[in-house]
């Protein structure tokens, strides 16, 4: 029996070891001094806003949709979706996903022909898979592709030694697309000075071509890369190339450059803008401040930063997204087909996920679970369910059909992994199997 | 030095307003150099992670500092721990965002290498995980910082009887996963 003496004292053993960061001051400051120019940009842009827009009703009549602002909460008009309302899952008769969608999942060999392990990044909708190839323990080294219509041959894209004087190498991103695949690395010389590279490939052998390479260190790099036409777009999160140095969290940058190399543009409508999935980016407030409650942070809008159509996002009115502390926040992100919230009791715990479209139609609410990952453009939601006797259950449902299958057994709650992925630009969730890996290829769906 | 006048509003000379910048700037950097380690257990236990920690207390502590000069300064510590915890719920959206600080490695699917040997830490580590963000920052304030439930509340802006209710339920699913644990550590 655990009292609370003892979980007092086990808390402590747990946590006494754990190290603060060295010197915080320095870093504490420079984060505050870009928290305040985000501050001051937002204002500075919503200033602008506002003259162009008076400008525009004084002499130039009614704005044009398009030349709305993005104003988060009051640029545009939710546009009604087109999508069929979502439906719910039935938690309490699920059975194993490859059984749910046996056209759709497939299995993967476990190991390449040499032994090296592997994890699927993509699919490139012909058999073909973009996968990153294990170099050593928790690091990845090859991009390649698995061809699995050929007897499994392997093609690969890069080596370690991609670039020129690099001594390490570290994929982190990857997108694949029927347009070709980019991914992102990181990468360090002999200097031992890290940058981030934008890789792109036309899918042939050692095809791999750099196109941008962003200064800066790990903790200040590109967020997400995705492959969009004849160009790669990539988000930046942190200081680098651009005018805005933001940090992890701040209001993103993207940018855009050809899948043939050349200098990144910056997309100046992106400015304030999170990338979601290939050329769509949020500008979904930050409400992670003690004050946020206050803040207006239920209405953002969805901005393709390529066509420059705009997307309003709203919550369902009937929507419980309250956040622990029963502010006004709601905890909901959105691709511009689907979002993804955690539904709370009135007291703010939560009760389930929910999912709805950007306008707020076709809202639903699970029972009981938890969201911890979305891929094929938030069509599919990774959840989590308590089940009796302290064990929870994994399991993937298609927000469309409202089916859902579970991915492996159920396993003791505090054996749990809670790592949690968010992204929807996957086309893939693969997980172990017996006898190899198992493939959901949301391709392979109509 | 100044004399406040009790009928006018005090007016700053340049040079007081600037005396004034720098006392508060050295009291901030001295209340962070000094509750840095403390709040980075606290974090820890919320998140389960010792780098997201430090990342989570550095963003907390760069708020605090914009608002420095306006929080009570007998609050500091709570503003300061409401701004962990709210950061700590914020994780997910920003992983949403995939604008987390890398590990180095692709992402993991969730559901790939789910399992691990576990030791009494982890134990308790993988099963605070598990409570809901509620029950878990209650948890932790209540039996980790020693707050009193009132001194719970203010941090984490809910009521007395919120913060009863999110202590038991967590304390009661800590102990069933701690329990289950330990038998099964005792089997093997």
């Amino acid at each position: 029996m655990l009292t609370e003496d003892d979980l007092r004292t086990r808390l402590h053993a747990l946590a006494d070891p754990v190290q603060a960061a060295p010197d915080p001051v320095p870093e504490v400051r420079r984060r505050m001094r870009v928290l305040r120019r985000r501050r001051t940009a937002t204002t500075v842009a919503l200033a602008v806003v506002v003259v162009l827009a008076l400008g525009f009703a004084a002499g130039y009549g009614p704005l044009k949709p398009h030349h709305r602002a993005s104003v988060p909460g009051h640029g545009v008009a939710p546009t009604p979706s087109a999508l069929p309302p979502a439906k719910a899952p039935d938690l309490a008769h699920l059975r194993p996903a490859q059984q749910v969608w046996p056209g759709q999942v497939r299995l993967l060999q476990d190991r390449l022909p040499d032994g090296r392990d592997y994890t699927v990044c993509g699919s490139l909708g012909d058999g073909r898979y973009l996968i990153a190839v294990r170099a050593e323990k928790d690091r990845y080294g090859d991009i390649a592709v698995l061809d699995t219509r050929h007897g499994d041959t392997l093609t690969v894209l890069s080596v370690a030694s991609a670039g020129q004087g690099t001594i390490r190498y570290l994929p982190q991103e990857a997108n694949a697309t029927k347009d070709g695949v980019a991914w992102m690395a990181y990468a360090a010389g002999t200097d031992h000075q890290w940058t981030t590279e934008i890789w792109a490939s036309t899918l042939t052998a050692h095809s791999a071509k750099l196109v941008a390479t962003v200064p800066g260190d790990q903790s200040v790099t590109p967020g997400m890369v995705s492959v969009v036409g004849d160009r790669v777009i990539f988000e930046e999160t942190g200081g680098g190339i651009g005018y805005g140095a933001m940090l992890a969290g701040g209001p993103g940058l993207m940018y855009s450059v050809p899948r043939t190399g050349g200098q990144p543009q910056l997309i100046d409508s992106s400015i304030g803008h999170h990338a979601v999935t290939g050329a769509w980016g949020s500008n979904e407030p930050p409400t992670d401040s003690p004050d946020a409650g206050t803040a207006p942070s239920s209405n953002f809008e969805l901005l393709n930063v390529l066509t420059g159509a705009r997307i309003a996002a709203r919550p369902n009115p009937a929507t419980k997204l309250t956040a622990m502390d029963g502010s006004s926040e709601n905890t909901m992100s959105c691709t511009p087909d689907w979002c993804l919230g955690e539904a709370s009791h009135a007291q703010g715990l939560v009760s389930g996920m929910a999912v709805q479209h950007p306008d707020g139609s076709g809202y639903v609410e699970t029972s009981w679970a938890r969201p911890t990952s979305v891929f094929g453009g938030g069509r599919f939601v990774i959840g989590m369910q308590d089940l009796p006797n302290d064990r929870v259950q994994d399991f993937v449902w298609d927000v469309v059909t409202g089916a859902a299958g579970t991915f492996g057994p159920p396993g003791p709650s505090n054996g749990h992994s809670l790592r949690m992925v968010f992204d929807p630009a996957q086309n893939t969730f693969a997980w172990p199997g017996s006898g190899g890996k198992l493939v959901l290829d949301t391709t392979a769906f109509g | 030095m100044h004399t406040e006048l009790p009928c006018r509003a005090w007016q700053p000379s340049r040079a007081d307003s600037h005396l004034r910048n720098v006392e508060a700037d050295s009291e901030f950097d001295e209340f962070v150099r000094s509750r840095t380690p403390a709040l980075t257990r606290f974090a820890f236990l919320l998140c389960g992670h010792e780098a997201t920690a430090q990342d989570i207390v550095q963003s907390a502590l760069a708020r605090t500092l914009l608002r420095w000069r306006r929080i009570d300064p007998g609050r500091v510590e709570a503003y300061v721990k409401t701004a962990i915890v709210n950061e700590q719920r914020s994780l997910w959206r920003r992983r949403w965002r995939r604008a987390e600080v890398s590990t180095g490695a692709l992402p993991e699917r969730a559901g790939e290498d789910p399992t691990g040997r576990s030791d009494d830490r982890d134990a308790l580590r993988r099963a605070l995980l598990e409570l809901p963000t509620g029950q878990r920052t209650a948890v932790v304030l209540r039996y980790f910082d020693d707050l009193t439930e009132a001194e719970t509340a203010a941090v984490m802006n809910c009521s007395v009887g919120t913060v009863k209710s999110q202590t038991s339920k967590g304390l009661a699913r800590l102990r069933a996963a701690l329990t289950g644990s330990e038998t099964v550590t005792a089997v093997a």
